[in-house]
């Protein structure tokens, strides 16, 4: 718990026969983690092929799976059901997961999608003309004339066009001098015109009309007057539409049926994928195959046992001590319960090296403590336990729900506190029961707190230095720890001699006082002369830093108070109280919004920066198991891939 | 009413203290978090870094604040 997993380095030697079988099975224990280093001889000749067609699986699922998804239909969260209900269990067929039923399921969904959407585009492009020729003849609405009229004719040209408003009765003029038929509708910006001539003046009048802007119509070969053709073509496109929502209603069915089945396949095939691969890391002879890794010690006989009863006790297993380089070796952060939920705020930093103490089991204990300092409330404490509740039921993502549990975790702590210092909704049932309780008030009290706030920032940092301190003598390292640590040590001594002769004034104690004084400023000026100086007030800097646990108590009290005033003030009469109402509700939660995220980003800092900077190096490298991901699938389905 | 000028002067003093202090530290926080928001953009892992190194600058306003709370309980 205190420090990470003990690796052990593990070698394996089996017949090829038995490959599939154990790579599946420590696929499905993912305890170990491959290492990477095999040579050309590591890639069996079959292997591209294998890698090939289980890639080609995947890609098929995934491709469906981008062609299904814009079709799902995603409900509308409701607030009730977010609250109270679980999010519905995963289904799909369990049947489909191996290769001979994928294959026809595949091929049939393919299929099936294929027809839906050729047959939804061709009724797109059709929606899209009939609507172009109903906004065409509608321009015409108005005309009692056949549009099948408006044709060229062996001795005559037909043309309809819109012309500006503004050059209407300038062109009408000039148009006079040839032998036109005009028809025409005059609208607010642009009048439609229609005119029917001799072709031989066609040329002649197209330039006249094009010289005043005219926009030339084509029209659609249809037959009928322009309202008879509106009904018809409007009918047209409503039955159009109609078939249209039902292919989409049918391409909709499909999804809700079958996106859980693809989502699953496209799973299995990747967590196959990652077993072909992994082959080309392993070493070989004619018929043997052999691979290196790490496992974490705790795991390797369960393994050993399963490694032996897959390949029929024909395998050779070797679990090795670390050699020299063993501080080389992977990383896995392990502890227990609720103190895991921690591990991603320790990732967030670093992680550990591997002989190197993990700090998460030291913010499991501080973390909660310096949030719940900082929000200090015990009905915002109650709050917070309900939303930390609400993430740890309702969402799935591991990572939300250590979230969730570190809020819960700080809850207790925010209510403990808050019935501590006497803090509900600030200073809410004195304000208006004038019910007062808890040891002190900080808001009056605020030296008292802040010493406090120094005091336990100063126990804090000397859990950290002793940590640091027992590191460096691990390490043998004397240089660091007298340059790192032992002038902090001085430093502290000499401080502390000072202050007990401050009270009781005993002379003596000034010796060794200025003797432990002198030994620091010496370590610090061989360390780097006179800028080593600085190391002193960084060190105080970083002691006073930890007053941020009083400030953001402070913050969050007195911004309570002052909703607490302002809705105290509105309390005379109905409407002064139904806004005085509003004024409590919005401003404690935005309150308690506010200092919540404070205190957690506050929280992180004070251990990220002061705490972290007493002992801890970090730079592990992650530990990463061969390890197959099932979010959909369940262990099971084909064995003979 | 006759207010004491002590009392006023504490006052004045304690604002000074945490005024310029938060002004800095929040000049200072802006620059670390837009910088911080560009980095997470390119890189989401860093977040968590570089909320750390938007919080760091706080610090000052904190110093202003200690300073503060020492003029007003302090200074009798």
């Amino acid at each position: 718990m205190l420090y990470p997993a003990r690796m052990k380095k593990i070698q394996l030697l089996a017949l090829d026969r038995y490959q599939e079988r154990i790579v599946e099975r420590l696929h499905e224990l993912g305890t170990l983690q491959i290492n990477e280093g095999a040579d050309e001889s590591g890639v069996l000749k079959s292997w591209e092929k294998r890698r090939e067609n289980v890639l080609a699986f995947k890609r098929r699922a995934e491709t469906l799976l981008d062609s299904l998804e814009p079709f799902e239909k995603i409900e509308k969260p409701q607030l009730r059901k977010l609250i109270f209900e679980k999010p519905a269990p995963f289904e799909c067929d369990p049947k489909l997961l191996n290769q001979e039923a994928a294959q026809p399921y595949l091929s049939s969904l393919q299929r099936k999608l294929t027809n839906l959407k050729d047959r939804l585009a061709r009724l797109e492009r059709e929606i899209e003309r009939t609507t172009a020729r109903l906004k065409t003849i509608k321009k015409f609405e108005g005309f009692k004339i056949d549009l099948s009229e408006i044709r060229d004719t062996k001795q005559t040209f037909s043309i309809a066009g819109d012309v500006p408003m503004e050059n209407l009765e300038e062109l009408l003029q000039e148009l006079s001098s040839f032998s036109l038929s005009l028809s025409k509708r005059e609208g607010e910006e642009k009048a439609l015109l229609i005119a029917l001539g001799l072709k031989w003046e066609k040329t002649r009048v197209v330039a006249v009309l094009s010289r005043y802007g005219f926009e030339r119509i084509i029209i659609p070969e249809v037959k009928g007057t322009p309202s008879e053709l509106a009904l018809e073509y409007e009918a047209k496109l409503e039955k159009l539409m109609q078939n249209n929502q039902k292919i989409l209603a049918e391409l909709e069915s499909l999804a809700q049926k079958e996106i859980n089945n693809l989502l699953a396949l496209r799973e299995f095939f990747e967590n196959k994928l990652e077993r072909v691969e992994v082959q080309q890391e392993f070493r070989r002879s004619a018929r043997t195959f052999t691979l290196e890794g790490y496992i974490p010690e705790r795991l390797a006989a369960k393994t050993v046992a399963e490694i032996e009863k897959v390949s029929d006790g024909y395998a050779a297993v070797m679990i090795l001590d670390l050699d020299e380089d063993g501080q080389q070796a992977p990383v896995m952060l392990d502890n227990p319960g609720h103190i895991k939920a921690f591990q991603g705020l320790t990732k967030t930093y670093a992680m550990p090296r591997y002989d190197e103490i993990d700090p998460t089991f030291l913010m499991f204990i501080g973390f909660p403590f310096f949030f719940g300092i900082m929000l200090t409330d015990a009905a915002y404490g109650v709050m917070l336990f309900f939303l930390s509740r609400f993430i740890m039921r309702r969402f799935e993502s591991p990572g939300i729900r250590d979230i969730g549990k570190i809020l819960w975790l700080s809850s207790l702590w925010t209510i403990a506190l808050g019935l501590l210092f006497g803090s509900v909704f600030g200073d809410f049932l004195q304000t208006f029961f004038n019910v007062r309780f808890g040891v002190f008030d900080v808001l009056s009290r605020a030296d008292v707190a802040l010493l406090l706030a120094v005091i336990v920032g100063l126990l804090h940092l000397n859990l950290g230095l002793m940590l640091g301190i027992k590191r460096k003598l691990a390490k043998r390292d004397a240089e660091g720890l007298v340059f790192e640590h032992l002038w902090i040590v001085m430093l502290e001594i000499s401080a502390g001699l000072f202050v007990v002769y401050r009270f009781t004034g005993a002379k003596p104690i000034l010796w060794p006082a200025a003797l432990a004084l002198l030994a620091c400023t010496f370590i610090l000026f061989r360390k780097a002369s006179i800028f080593g100086m600085l190391e002193i007030p960084s060190f105080f800097g970083a002691n006073l830093s930890y007053a941020r646990l009083l400030a953001l108590a402070l913050a969050t009290t007195g911004i309570a108070l002052a909703v607490n005033i302002i809705a105290g003030l509105l309390f005379g009469s109905v409407i002064g109280a139904f806004f005085g109402i509003l004024i409590l509700f919005g401003g404690h939660i935005f309150n308690f919004i506010i200092n919540a995220f404070g205190a957690f980003v506050h929280s992180m800092r004070l251990h990220y920066l002061e705490f972290f900077s007493m002992f801890y190096e970090g730079g592990g490298r992650e530990f990463s198991p061969f390890k197959e991901k099932r979010r959909y699938t369940k262990i099971g389905g084909d064995k003979t891939w | 009413m006759v207010v004491d000028i002590n009392i006023g002067l504490k006052a004045l003093g304690a604002g000074i203290a945490i005024g310029f202090a938060a002004l800095g530290s929040g000049i200072g926080q802006g620059q670390a978090a837009s910088a911080g928001v560009g980095a997470i953009a390119e890189k989401e892992e860093l977040f968590g870094k570089a909320i750390t190194l938007a919080a760091l600058v706080e610090t000052q306003a904190i110093y202003g604040f200690v300073i503060a709370i020492l003029i007003m309980v302090l200074l009798k």
